[in-house]
């Protein structure tokens, strides 16, 4: 394997599940701006409804969210992969079906792999009112860089939570066990433009509060 | 009420004693032995206020009037003359719309025997007479004199964000150039269903902004039409997603109120569909949201915008006033 890093994304055949209603966020308002509502972090555990045919081990939602059943769960243990955490997901079938639906886990990457410094991320926006920031990123290939990571084998970088990343060994893990529903990516061919926006919210949406707090003070974000 | 025989529109009878004082000042502006000034028939323009408006307007002035507001009337009528003119007055030629909008108004043809531009001086620093002097006036009447549902040359300056004629001197913002593509899709599909509908044959002004009202009034009678007729092959489309109904709500953003009716080729069927190929309409939206999880509702509008403008079902191709 020619790349240090590899972005996982999903496969473009496979159906995403959809967030079933009721799976409630922070609400988020702003002093300044009345047009500047919108959701902080998901208070309640995630639940969604499955496509019909959902044999993969990884399932993605719409909103890109990596749902992993207890197979690929056990690989990690055996393999010792590091960067994550899990929380239990409600699953149920958007149609009808005599099989009941697979028990899945959320997976929450905790590892990081810093704020991009080489990729010339810049803060564009910032509201007073209520956090909201935008960020610019004038490389975005340049984004997963190995002197900001902390080594773990699953990790994102600022201001991306939503992209995942996976360490070399990782992604030797995903092929040689053939783990289904992934699709690995180069990090230099992370699919965005330079000069792009990323709008994150805060970075304790995206993983446990104490580690998320810790990475805030030690890099200020 | 009926308005007397005598008055204009309506409004004042020619004969007041309140009118007299103001007739007099103006009576060196009209050729000698015009007689006392006869108001001009204009069916299409009633009286609507402005101080001085009526009698600008109604007013038949010399030669050297500019080409003045341009009333969006067919080009064949000759606009802003007086065929009963006398024939020792030198007689405008009746001027096409697109002539008009083709002339400029320049300080020389305006200073003679124009009724306001003599009362000030054109070397004055005041904002009017700058206006005055601006060479790319093309009419001289105030904006805020303008009548609803007319097309004035003046308004073609000012706004170049798409919109022909428009009077808006600001540039629309996204929401509103958002509605405005969104009931153009309305129009579209309206116009398809039912040419001669009612909602086509209305009027609008140059500066109207479609409303989500307005939007919801055509969907409506869309829906209706699609019902009566048994069209099952024309469906509505979300513009942003159902999948996404949830991070769209956190936003104040209602769903329902950003759709439009597409037939189901353009919707859902290969190879053009909207839903079809890799960069469909939802995958779209989700990769927005890879990047901006955390949006707020003025970003989510951009990329609704971006979207709209890119996909050739929204382009407009013609003003978004109805007289097409």
């Amino acid at each position: 394997m020619a790349s240090q890093f590899w972005l996982l994304k999903p496969p473009p055949t496979q159906q995403p599940a959809k967030e079933a209603p009721g799976v409630d966020h922070e609400i988020v308002t702003c002093s300044i701006r009345n047009d500047h509502g919108s959701g902080g972090r998901r208070i309640s555990h995630l639940s969604v409804f499955l496509p019909k045919r959902c044999s993969d081990d990884v399932i993605w939602t719409w909103f890109n969210d990596i749902l992993v059943t207890q197979r690929v769960l056990d690989i990690f243990q055996k393999h010792k992969v590091t960067g994550y955490e899990i929380e239990p997901v409600k699953t149920a079938f958007a149609k009808r079906s005599e099989t009941p639906p697979p028990t899945l886990f959320n997976l929450i990457v905790t590892g990081w792999g810093g704020i991009g410094k080489n990729a010339g991320v810049t803060l564009t926006e910032s509201c007073p009112g209520c956090g909201h920031r935008v960020y610019e990123i004038a490389e975005p290939s340049r984004l997963a860089d190995p002197s900001d990571w902390d080594g773990s084998d699953l990790f994102m970088v600022w201001p991306l939570p939503r992209f995942r990343f996976a360490s070399d060994r990782l992604a030797q893990i995903l092929i040689d066990e053939r783990i289904s529903g992934i699709k690995l990516i180069p990090a230099p061919k992370i699919p965005m433009q330079s000069g792009e926006g990323a709008s994150p919210g805060q970075l304790r949406y995206w993983m446990p509060e104490e580690r998320a707090r810790e990475l805030q003070e030690r890099f200020e974000i | 009420m009926r308005p007397p025989a005598d008055s204009i529109g309506g409004a004042v009878p020619l004969d007041s004693p309140t009118l007299t004082p103001l007739l007099d000042k103006l009576r060196p502006y009209f050729e000698p032995g015009d007689g006392p000034p006869t108001p001009l028939a204009n069916p299409l323009k009633p009286y609507m206020g402005g101080p001085g408006t009526w009698l600008f307007d109604t007013f038949k002035p010399q030669s050297t009037y500019g080409p003045g507001p341009v009333f969006d009337q067919p080009a064949s009528l000759p606009a802003r003359t007086d065929q009963n003119a006398p024939s020792s007055e030198p007689s405008i030629p009746p001027a096409s719309t697109d002539e008009l909008f083709s002339n400029s108004f320049s300080s020389e043809n305006a200073k003679p025997n124009h009724p306001q531009s003599d009362t000030r001086s054109l070397d004055d620093n005041s904002p009017s007479a700058q206006q005055f002097s601006d060479a790319s006036i093309m009419s001289d009447a105030s904006p805020e004199d303008w009548f609803a549902g007319e097309r004035y040359a003046q308004a073609r300056r000012g706004n170049n964000n798409s919109r022909r004629g428009s009077a808006l001197e600001r540039p629309l913002t996204i929401p509103e150039e958002n509605n405005l593509l969104i009931f153009n899709g309305q129009l579209r599909t309206l116009q398809q269903l039912d040419p001669t509908h009612r909602y086509l044959r209305s009027l609008s002004s140059p500066d109207w902004i479609p409303t989500s009202e307005d939007i919801h009034r055509f969907e409506r009678e869309i829906e209706r039409i699609r019902v009566e007729r048994e069209l099952w092959n024309l469906e509505r489309h979300h513009l942003l997603p159902r999948r996404f109904e949830s991070n769209f709500a956190r936003c104040n953003l209602n769903i329902e109120n950003y759709t439009n009716y597409l037939w189901r080729p353009d919707h859902r069927l290969l190879p053009n569909g909207l839903h079809t190929g890799p960069n469909n309409w939802n995958a779209q939206w989700r990769v927005f949201f890879d990047k901006y999880p955390n949006a707020r509702e003025p970003q989510i509008m951009e990329q609704l915008n971006r979207m709209l403008k890119q996909h050739p079902l929204w382009e407009i191709p013609w003003h978004h006033n109805f007289g097409f």
